[in-house]
């Protein structure tokens, strides 16, 4: 019949529903910031004093952005960063702790793979934190 | 009631020092099941007995006297009075179970007390006649018999017992010197620790940090560690060494190929030093031939020139396979494979050197002021016992 028993996880389901619902109304606009957003950060990181690559292709959804820094490791990235009150995540979402393998099946060098950063925006954000961000990043990258 | 019966391994062969290591045990014993409850521990002939006082816990002091160096064996036994009908009751309700599935069985009888009306094999034939009755699916065999019942007859009672089973080995804690284990996160270095302290060597660790760049996370981790291996070993007291001066320097100034194996030798020449302050007489490391690079044959003679003592290397004969199962073994797999950066991790280098030659290490190793780093490194030691 193609069907299995289980619970599903209404409570999940009931929130991601209700999200849906109010992004809907927002929609076109947060795709627009969000692309913005992430140009920008990424302009600014082309610009700064850290050599880094970005891993995301063009098309991509507009609110992530993963990038190599050429030097370093990712876990000493996100601890100097949240000292600054800066929350980045490392490597990809579907290997946490562990080296992602998606980086690494995107032919990515093992370096590379374990300096890499993945930065959420939501449409909340601002371009000054996004500039604050590159700072710190810069801050950070002295150490290695 | 029911006691616990432990048999003394190799330490029976010591000749005069066995009243010693006998001692030693059984203080281990004691101090371990303190937290426990009350116990009474005596030893006759090469066997501690462990008698629990008033309700304190069978099961929870058995499995804590499997993890005691120093044991082959071990044993529950029930205890009762010293005469034939109590024998047989006892044995056909206390082994009940044990004889359940088994298909073959021999009954072994000892007697100490020689003022006992029976000899050893008519209590023999007795209890094996009798417990064949009572489980008729159960036939007596002398040769290797699924089941060996134990009856022994000592000053004031007689004990009953069915299961042997294997105990921790080794010698016991404290009966070998004491040695200093370089403790990193991994997997290797927690199993180099347990498997000396099996051979009865105390153990202090050392373990190197180096924030900003290794996290709290991870020093909790060695800790952590540390704690696991102390269940077998006794108290261990680490020592954190900050290590980010040692690290910035040999990136700043030497060749990046070399870092590892000049880092190692730093490692080894400050954990020589808290070594002979703490009264060590051997490092110990989890190296294991050719592992990684910094652990072929080349690189572990040139981390070697630097040590004036022993350094033992108990893995370095065996496959990551088997490191691992002893790993799960001691509890401490899970935690050694989470994963927080170490300082070994922090600067790898991309080509880094696996046939290092010692006269380019020592030119490498020159650029740098080593006896100051030394003394920065050692001067903000952090101790911590476990």
């Amino acid at each position: 019949m193609g069907m299995r028993s289980g619970t599903e996880a209404m409570p999940a389901i009931a929130a991601f529903g209700a999200a849906c619902k109010y992004r809907l109304q927002h929609g076109a606009g947060d795709v627009r910031t969000l692309a913005q957003l992430r140009d920008k950060t990424v302009q600014l990181l082309m610009y700064s004093s850290v050599p880094c690559k970005i891993n995301t292709a063009a098309g991509a959804s507009p609110h992530i952005v993963n990038i190599s820094p050429q030097k370093g490791r990712s876990e000493v990235y996100i601890r100097a960063l949240e000292e600054e009150g800066i929350y980045v995540s490392g490597g990809s979402a579907c290997s946490r702790g562990k080296r992602s393998h998606v980086l690494a099946a995107m032919k990515i060098d093992m370096r590379a793979v374990e300096s890499s950063l993945r930065i959420s925006f939501v449409p909340e954000n601002v371009e000054t934190q996004a500039e604050a961000f590159v700072k710190a990043l810069e801050r950070a990258y002295n150490l290695f | 009631m029911e006691v616990i019966l432990l048999k003394c391994g190799e330490l029976v062969l010591k000749g005069l020092n066995r009243r010693r290591f006998e001692d030693r045990l059984m203080q281990t014993v004691r101090r371990n099941l303190k937290p426990l409850g009350k116990y009474k521990v005596s030893s006759s002939q090469s066997m501690i007995y462990v008698e629990p006082e008033a309700d304190a816990p069978v099961d929870e002091a058995f499995k804590i006297c499997e993890k005691v160096f120093g044991i082959t064996a071990i044993q529950r036994a029930a205890v009762c009075e010293k005469d034939m009908e109590s024998i047989l009751r006892l044995s056909g309700d206390y082994l009940s179970e044990t004889l359940a599935k088994p298909t073959t069985f021999k009954v072994q009888a000892r007697r100490s007390d020689k003022q006992f009306p029976l000899t050893s094999p008519q209590i023999s034939a007795e209890v094996g006649g009798y417990l064949h009755e009572l489980f008729p699916h159960i036939t007596p065999k002398m040769d290797d018999p699924e089941v060996t019942v134990t009856v022994e007859i000592r000053e004031k009672h007689a004990y009953i017992s069915g299961e042997k089973l294997p105990g921790a080995g080794g010698m016991p804690n404290g009966s070998a010197g004491r040695g200093m284990l370089l403790l990193s996160g991994g997997i290797d270095s927690p199993v180099a620790g347990y498997m000396m302290a099996k051979r009865g060597m105390d153990l202090c660790a050392v373990h190197f940090h180096s924030p900003p760049y290794t996290s709290q996370q991870a020093k909790e981790k060695v800790l952590s560690l540390a704690e696991k291996l102390s269940v077998y070993s006794g108290r261990i007291a680490v020592f954190v060494v900050p290590f980010t001066k040692v690290q910035t320097e040999i990136r700043d100034k030497c060749d990046e190929n070399f870092s590892t194996i000049l880092m190692r030798r730093l490692m080894m020449r400050v954990a020589q030093i808290i070594a002979d302050r703490q009264e060590c007489k051997a490092l110990v490391t989890g190296e294991s031939l050719g592992q990684v690079a910094s652990q072929t044959l080349e690189s572990i003679v040139v981390t070697d020139s630097v040590c004036d003592m022993p350094v033992f290397r108990p893995l370095i004969g065996m496959d990551k396979e088997e490191i691992v199962t002893i790993s799960r073994k001691i509890d401490a797999y899970d935690t050694s494979i989470l994963p927080y950066e170490d300082c070994c991790t922090i600067f790898t280098p991309k080509h880094p050197q696996t046939k290092p030659r010692i006269d380019r290490v020592e030119d490498q190793e020159s650029r740098l002021d080593v006896e100051t780093l030394l003394a920065e490194a050692l001067e903000n030691i952090e101790k911590i016992v476990i």
